[in-house]
Order: structure tokens, then sequence, then C-alpha cells
């Protein structure tokens, strides 16, 4: 049996891996390994060399190259190198040891036009070879597909860019050891454990290191480097006598670009403390079973932005407006386009603005098109005024585009999550604008005479039809709010909703200390890719929220 | 992908993967099993005249190691020629943890042989591969998009149509000589059919392991004729009604119970199934009737009508003994529960048969049970709503199983034994363990295609399929919530 101790472990001195005889695999193919936990070499020693950019550049070239020679019209090629490390401790009092281990991804996506229709063709391990198979498969495939597609596929002008962009970290979470990031676990459990009955229920770091070089048959060829970071810390509290459970995530720790620097030091730990210590006030209410009926409401920052992402945002995306969703993820109420755009569809409170700058997850320099990204509005004070477009969508709202003086580009919001997938027009990073300063949460809640306080809102727990128009979900707590106090919190409670009507129906924002950032998940196009989209939202009080009741005994 | 295989083939045969296997798990006398899976997909998606395609090679090596640590090397890759393998076998050999001290080793440490040596047991036999299915991911599409396309044009209405082929072989393979091995192949034909004014959409869906059954002019007919009749819906009441429940709803409701047959979480009380009382003595409703009388559900790996690999796979309830061979299972039936859903360990100290959850299940119903057609189910109805399928299914609560989705791409009122008017989508809240007993009248059971319906979403959206068989059924008091203003 293990004898290991949280605290043993982090005073256990560290084997050294390499004096086992263990060397860096050669691998070139997607894997995933797990890291020895006691090491004090870096995490990086335990995979192959980054890839030389001009290595990635050259593969991208030829696959251009391949595709233009196999006769398509239009060729363009993603390649990516992608170190990812997960370390995990979740549930320190069920899992005696943390977990973690490296991801390797070495691939690549060609997408070809050729007679009017797309073909697509990806592998992993790329070769000079392989890239040219590839590129030949897809043209192929499109020239098959070019006999039954309907109208030729057109793209907006861009101009064929060059450059090179990195994202700035202060440290790589890859030169750091794996005995220092089980460190950092070890410190986040102290820190919730600080506080009686406190622990974390879900402690997770994410971080990776990506090279993607773009290139396309227009002659942009463009190398971006990223690190990211998707930490995901919850603490608990759990009130033996009353076998009442609280979870609470901590707040700050956004996904974002960012390296090891932003994880360490006091200030996480504090807000670990401060957060633990906040769930167990909360613990201590009394509880009742929710009671059907309509209510005035505040949403936390996290069960705005968890909610925002699971319905506007995905409405927001293009393609399902256009329906080439309908067989698969669904269409939007955000469509017909010309009913919607510039229309007060939602609170004049509302402004939501789309972002890829450098401190953002999905920061990037250039979009997965080749596209210069920029900062733009997508709702305007309750009015939609664009949406998540690609080079091949965005002349939809060409008159649209015109009327209103922005220049018929798409925003640099087509994203290929992987390079092994097609890139679509969606959103990568949005935040919504907070109301007035001096308006948090607490100052929401006292505004209510009658109300719901909703805390927190997994993204799991939201269903939403297929047009985004309605759904219900469950908040992770709830409370009641009488004459602007909490009274006791709400057990089996689900609300159901309206699209339209919440987001219209908004009284007023909390300010920027309320935002919290939630990065909704979600799966998109057949067969599915995953996509992350952070929301940053703050705390909204809201006209009306409908509960229903599902306790029920058979 | 670089490889000899014959033209019917598109993935690995069981000697080419046995012999991989073989290799990967002589690499390092510290490996204990060794996961081979090759997938092959071809997938052409077709919406508004805008064709796109994911095809796609994906072998995986996924290798575990003897020294209690559990965790596993995971390598994907792309291609398999020599130059690829031989890079896999050495980074199987260099990442081969090290031996710990022995007061490191878990109690569970897998020496216990009685597990990994089973192969007395013959696997069930099943017929999961069809040649038709697999000669036709390359060429298929080129007929079957072009002629969908002009039936729905045809009909003024705008398409969006999935085509999918799926092929698979998957090898588990054992230190102590547990071996499983199976081959399948599926097929998927989903359209859906909309107004141009898109207030109208009609679903359909045929799905089957052998492309030759398929027929995708049905498909596209009945998708049109549903979105047809419902142009100009009207909003109705939400309420207790009369349900008219077609396959594909019956099966989103079948498949999202599936959890509900974990022994563990029944012992817990976590379960429907569960029985704190303790009436018979058990934690457990065992031999208690759950459901209509008329109704059996069972999970059979050579189901004529799906099947499914009969040992078990990733995403399953076993973890430890994985391709661990899973025998037919009758959960229910003529309503009484029979079994629950045991992992290899648990179900081997009591005496009983080792089974995932149903995910792969077949709804039918006992023999001499009258079973009724839609039509004939709508003839009979005084007032009740038809529903063709569900969507954006989320559970709520798992001792209840209550569950949430909405009606989508055709639902109608039915009065006086017709079809009266397209209503509004509704959104529902209930149970299957509360809708399974209410069953007025029942039909006979097809295989399901489920299209892309978010929430099954990564689970059902892999391919090959977990196939539901399930029979359409007319139910009692089916609690709908609220309305829907989704189209």
């Amino acid at each position: 049996m293990r004898s290991f101790s949280r605290r043993g472990f982090l005073t256990t001195s560290s084997l050294a891996v390499a004096g086992l005889g263990f060397s860096r695999p050669r691998i070139a193919q997607a894997s995933s390994i797990v890291l020895p936990m006691r090491s004090k070499a870096p995490v990086a020693a335990f995979l192959p060399d980054l890839v030389d950019p001009e290595t990635l550049r050259q593969l991208a070239r030829t696959g251009v190259e391949a595709a233009q020679h196999a006769g398509a019209d239009y060729a363009d090629v993603r390649v990516a190198d992608v170190r990812k490390l997960r370390t995990d401790w979740s549930m320190p009092q069920m899992m005696p040891l943390p977990y973690s281990d490296l991801h390797l991804e070495y691939g690549f996506g060609v997408r070809v036009r050729v007679g009017g229709a797309w073909g697509f063709a990806f592998d992993v391990d790329p070769t000079p070879d392989g890239i040219a198979r590839a590129a030949q498969s897809a043209v192929n495939t499109a020239r098959g597909l070019a006999k039954m597609a309907g109208p030729a596929v057109t793209l907006i002008p861009a101009p064929a860019l060059k450059g090179e962009w990195s994202t700035t970290v202060d440290v790589d979470p890859f030169s750091v050891a794996p005995d220092t990031h089980m460190k950092l676990l070890g410190a986040c459990i102290d820190a919730a454990e600080r506080v009686r009955d406190g622990t974390v229920g879900e402690l997770v770091f994410r971080w990776a290191k990506e090279t993607r070089v773009f290139a396309s048959s227009d002659g942009a060829l463009l190398t971006q480097r990223f690190i990211r970071s998707f930490p995901g810390i919850e603490v608990a509290v759990h009130n033996e006598l009353r076998r009442g459970l609280i979870q609470l995530p901590v707040p700050g720790l956004a996904p974002r670009c960012a390296g090891f620097e932003s994880v360490v030091g006091p200030e996480l730990q504090d807000r670990i403390k401060a957060t633990t210590e906040e769930a167990q006030q909360l613990i201590h209410y009394p509880e009742g079973e929710a009671e059907v009926g309509r209510y005035e409401a505040v949403l936390d920052g996290d069960a705005m932005a968890a909610i925002f992402g699971a319905t506007v945002v995905q409405a927001l995306d293009f393609e399902r407006v256009l329906g080439y969703e309908a067989n698969a993820a669904g269409t939007s109420f955000l469509g017909p386009v010309d009913d919607i755009i510039g229309q007060p569809v939602f609170s004049p409170h509302l402004t939501v603005t789309a972002n890829r700058d450098a401190s953002s997850y999905g920061a990037a320099r250039w979009d997965d098109e080749g596209v210069a990204t920029e900062a733009f509005p997508v709702i305007e004070q309750g009015r939609v005024v664009d949406y998540f477009t690609s080079r091949e969508t965005a002349p939809v709202l060409a008159a649209w585009y015109a009327k209103t003086g922005r220049p018929p580009r798409s925003r640099g919001s087509a994203v290929a999550w992987s390079a092994t997938t097609t890139p679509s027009g969606c959103a990568s990073n949005l935040t919504v604008s907070p109301g007035k300063s001096g308006t948090g949460l607490n100052e929401l809640v006292a505004q209510m005479s009658n109300g719901i306080l909703a805390r927190g809102v997994s993204q799991y727990e939201i269903g939403v039809d297929p047009q985004l128009s309605g759904g219900a979900y469950t908040a992770r707590m709830m409370f009641e709010v009488r004459k602007g106090q909490i009274t006791r919190r709400l057990l089996d409670g689900v609300v159901q909703f309206r699209t339209k009507s919440v987001w219209k129906d908004i009284i007023a924002l909390g300010d920027t200390h309320s935002m919290h950032c939630h990065a909704h998940v979600d799966w998109r196009g057949e067969t599915m890719a995953k996509v992350v989209q952070p929301v940053t939202a703050p705390a909204a009080r809201l006209a009306q929220l409908d509960m229903i009741q599902i306790g029920r005994s058979a | 992908m670089h490889h000899s295989l014959p033209p019917t083939r598109r993935v690995l045969t069981q000697p080419q993967l046995l012999a991989l296997g073989k290799r990967l798990l002589a690499a390092s006398d510290r490996w204990f099993s060794v996961r081979v899976e090759h997938v092959a997909y071809a997938v052409t998606k077709v919406a508004n005249g805008r064709v796109s395609t994911q095809d796609g090679d994906r072998v995986q090596f996924f290798i575990v190691s003897a020294y209690g640590s559990g965790f596993p090397l995971s390598i994907d890759s792309n291609q398999l020629n020599d130059v690829t393998l031989g890079r896999v076998l050495e980074m199987v050999e260099r990442a081969a943890p090290p031996r710990p001290p022995a007061n490191e080793i878990e109690p569970d440490d897998p020496d216990d042989d009685q597990y990994y040596t089973y192969n007395a047991q013959a696997l069930p036999p099943v017929a999961l591969w069809h040649d038709s299915t697999a000669a036709a991911m390359d060429t298929a599409r080129g007929e079957v998009i072009p002629a969908l396309t002009e039936q729905i044009g045809k009909a003024g209405l705008m398409g969006a149509t999935t085509v999918g082929f799926s092929a698979r072989s998957l090898l588990y393979l054992y230190k102590q000589g547990l071996t499983s091995f199976s081959e399948e192949t599926d097929s998927e034909v989903t359209v859906t059919a909309r107004s141009k004014t898109g207030s109208a959409s009609g679903w359909s869906g045929a799905a089957d392991r052998d492309w030759s059954r398929v027929v995708p002019a049905d498909v596209a007919a009945r998708a049109i004729t549903l979105s047809e009749l419902s142009r100009n819906p009207v909003a109705f009441e939400p309420g207790r009604r009369v349900a008219i429940l077609g396959p594909a709803a019956v099966a989103q409701l079948v498949f999202e119970m599936a959890s509900a047959f974990e022994a563990g979480c029944v012992r817990l009380g976590a379960s429907p199934l569960s029985d704190p009382r303790r009436t018979n003595g058990q934690r457990t409703k065992i031999g208690r009737r759950v459901f209509d009388p008329r109704l059996t559900l069972l999970s059979d790996p050579a189901d004529q009508m799906g099947g499914f690999p009969p040992f078990f796979d990733d995403f399953s309830i076993e973890w430890k003994v994985k391709g661990y061979p899973t025998p037919a299972i009758t959960w229910i039936e003529g309503g009484i529960l029979k079994n629950l859903a045991y992992k290899v360990e648990g179900a081997a100290g009591l005496r009983l048969t080792a089974a995932d959850v149903p995910r792969s299940a077949h709804m039918t119903t006992v023999p001499g049970t009258k079973t009724a057609t839609i039509e004939e189910m709508i003839a009979n109805c005084q007032e009740g709503v038809y529903v063709n399928r569900f969507s954006d299914m989320q559970l709520l609560d798992d001792k209840t199983m209550m569950m949430t989705g909405v009606t989508r791409d055709g639902c109608f009122l039915i009065k006086n034994g017709k079809i009266h008017k397209p209503i509004k989508n509704l959104r529902f809240t209930d149970s299957p363990f509360f809708a399974f007993n209410k069953v007025l009248m029942v039909g006979k059971e097809e295989r399901v295609a489920f299209g892309a319906p978010r929430s099954t979403g990564e689970y059902q959206s892999r391919w090959p399929r977990l196939p539901v068989i399930v029979p359409p059924m007319m139910i009692q008091d089916f609690n709908f919530s609220a309305l829907c203003d989704a189209i």
C-alpha cells in the first residue's frame, strides 16, 4: 500500500527519472503519457523537442502546393504542434494521490475548394508525403462533392498576410518541474483546509502550448505560438451534522493565455480561503423545498456567464443562423438575419464584445483563415450588430456592413480548435459589459423584496432547445431572498426560461467586481468537434424567473 | 492510412490487430494489457446546398501497466506503416513505468488471474460486420446525396442531411491471456426538412449496421411529410396529456435512463430501482414490477437488429477489466426487474453476471402482446399529442430519473382519432420510470437513428453508434411542462 500523505508527498525527495534510464521518447503522433510526479526535471524533458517552426511552415507550404497541383482553386492548411499538461487532485479525501498527464498532438488539416465545393482531410504525424497525400484526398473528395453541391463556395477577400506572433508569459508551465506543479496542488488544498470543514471539490490545472502555422494558396503564411491556462478550482464545505455539501468555484480563474506565474503566490491561496469561508457561511442557511412560482431573480456572474454562453453565444454562431447545423447542433433564434440585425432584441443594458486580445483564452493575432483578429461588438445596447462569421459566411452580411459603415469582412472569428478540424465562425472570448460601479452582487440582492438568488450554474445543468429559444437549468445553489436578505437555501428547484425574455428583462447588471468567467465547452458539426468559449459576465438582476418543482415520488 | 487491407475492409483484421497487440505487449515486461482500436468513418453533411465531409482514420493504442498506478499510455495515429509502428514500439518500450518498491504496490494490483485468464467461455458470437457498409463508405454518398437533395428540393423545402458510415475493429489483449476482439460497421442517414421560411420542420432517420437495409428515399419522404404537416403550428396548453411517442422519442428516454441500472448506484439509493425500505430484504427492486407488464428490456450483443461488441469497453462501468465478456442480459421482463449492471469484481463476489448498463438497449413486448401501429394509436386517441422525437435531454434527478427535453421536428395535436393540427413544440418534464408504467398502447420495435440531438451529445455522437431499438408508445398523463418557441 502506498504510504503517501499529501504532506508526505510534498516533502519526499524527488526521483531523478532520467537516472532510471528514462529518456525522451521520439514520438510524432498524438499521444498521452503519465507524468512522473516526483521529478525535478522540467515537464518539457518528458516530451520530444518542440518542432522547429520552419519545419511546420515547410509542411504547410507543401500541403498548399500539393493541393494546387491536384487541382484546387483554393487551399489552406493548418499544422500544429500541441503539448498539453493536466494536473489534477480533485476530491483529495477520495483520491490519495494527485494525477497528471501529458498529451502531445502533432497534426494538420488541409481544406480545399474545387469546383465550388469544399473538401477536407486531416492526419496526425505530418510528413511531406503524408500532407501531400491528404491534399490529394481532399481534392478528390471536393471534386466528387462539386457535382452535388449547391451554390459555389465564395470567400470574402482578405489580404494574404505573413508574420509571426506569440502570447507572452513570464513562466512557461512546461519549464516547471512536476514536483513544483504538485506542490501547487498541495498548497491549494492546504488553503481550503485552513477553514473548518473545508476542502476542495475540483482542483485541476490545464496547460497547453501550441505552435500553429497557417498557409493558404492566396499566399498567407502565419506562425503563432500560444500558451494557454485553463484552471478549475472549486472549494467544498461538507457539514457532517447536516449532511450538506456546498461547492463554490474560486473566482478570478478565467481560462486565458497565461503562464505559471498566474497561479503561484499568496493571492490565489487567499482567494481559495476566502471562497471556502464564504461556502462555510452559506452551508448554515436553513434548507427548504423550492416552491413553484414566478420570482424576481439575481444571477451571480458565474450563472449569468454560463446561461449566456449556452444561449446567446451559441445563437450568434452564423452557421447555425444560416441553417448549416440544422441536422446537427441546431438552428438559432437570432435569425432570419433581416429580422434580427439592428433590432432591439435584448435589454438596453446588454452590450457584448468579442475580443481575442493577448490575454484572452482565444488570443490570436490571426484567425484560422488567416484573417487579422479584432475586437468587435456583437450586441450594442440590446441590438444584435454582428455575428460570428467566416470568410465564407460574412458576405451574407454585406448589406448590413455597408449600411452601418463597417468594413465588409469576417472579424477574425473563424476558429479551428484543433488543426485537424475545419474552421468555422464561432466565439472564442466574449465580455458582457458590467453595470455601474458600486453595484455588486450583494447590492443587487438587497434590491429584491421577494426573489431568488442563483449562485453558479454548471453548463451541464442547462438544457436548451435546438433553436436556443428556451430551456431549463438547475443552479448549484439557489437561495430565497426576502426584503433583501437571504433567508434559506432552496432544494430541488428547476428554472424554466425563454431566452429572449430573460435577456430582455434585465433590470440591472453588476459592476466589475461581480464579473466571472465561465468557459462554455460545446460540440458542433458532424463528427463533433470541441470548441471552448469563455464568457465573462457580471451579476444580473432579472425581472422574473419561473421556478418549477421536480421532486416527485413514484 | 497505409497498410494492406482487402478491398472490402477499411480497418485492420483480427490477425493484424493480434499481431500488433502481441508486439506491443512484448515490448516490456512491465506492460500488462493493450487495447488497439482502428476506426474509420466517412460522414457527409449537406445543408442548404453546402456539402462538407469529415472522413478519418484513427488507430489508438492504449497500454496499461501492471504496477497499480493505473495510469495508461495512450497513442493515437493515422499512420500504420512500418516507420510509425517502429516509433510506437519504441515509445512503448521507453515509457514503461519502473517497478515501485514492494511496500508501494497497492493491494488490488491486478495479479489476480481469475479475471484476466477468463477465456474459457468463448465470447458470444456476434455479426456486427457487413461488407455492404464497408464497401459503401467511399461510394454511396455520391449517389445518395444528390438524390436526397433533389427529392427535398422538389418538395419546395430546405434540407439538411447527414450520411454517415463507420467501421471499427477492436482488440483487448492481456498478458494472462484474456483476449477479446470485435469488428463492426454502422451506417446512418438523417434528414431535416424545413420550410423556406423556417417555420416548419420534419425529421427522420434510419440506422443499420448493414447499409443495404437502409432506404434513404424513405427517410427523406418521411421528413418531408412531417415538415409539410407542421406548417402553421399553433400553441397548445401544456399539461399532462396522452402522448403518442414515436420510436425516436422513446429511444431518447431509454438511452438517458441507462445509468439507473448501475448496481452501485442502486445500492446507494441513487436510482429509481433502489428500495431503501428493503421490502424484499434487499436494497433493490429486483423481483418487483417497475414497468408496464407488457414491456421487456434487454441488451444482447448478438441482437439481429443492432448488437454491440460483447465485452466491456471504454465508457462502460468497468474500468479495470475492460475486454471482459458481457453476455446478453434481460434487465426487465414483463415489467419485472430481473438484473442490474455489475462490474466484474462485484459480479464475481455475488455470483452474478457482469454487464454494462443498457446503453445499447432493446425494448420489446412479451410474447402474445397485441401491438399497434402509430396510425392505430392515433385512431384510438380521443385527444393527445404525437411526438416525433425529443432533443436536448437533461437528467434532473438521479433518484427518480426525472428528465427534461423538448419535442422537435414534428409535434401534432391528435383529436378524435386523427391528426388535428400541428402544434408548437413543448418541453416535457417526466421520468421514463413513470411513463413506462402508464402505457396505453405499444408498437413494434425498430432501431432508431440518433443523429446529433445534443445532451446525448458526445457519447451517442461517436461512430459507430450504440444501437437502441424501441417501439412507439401511447402513454397516459405525460407531463408537458411548458411551451417551447423553437421550431
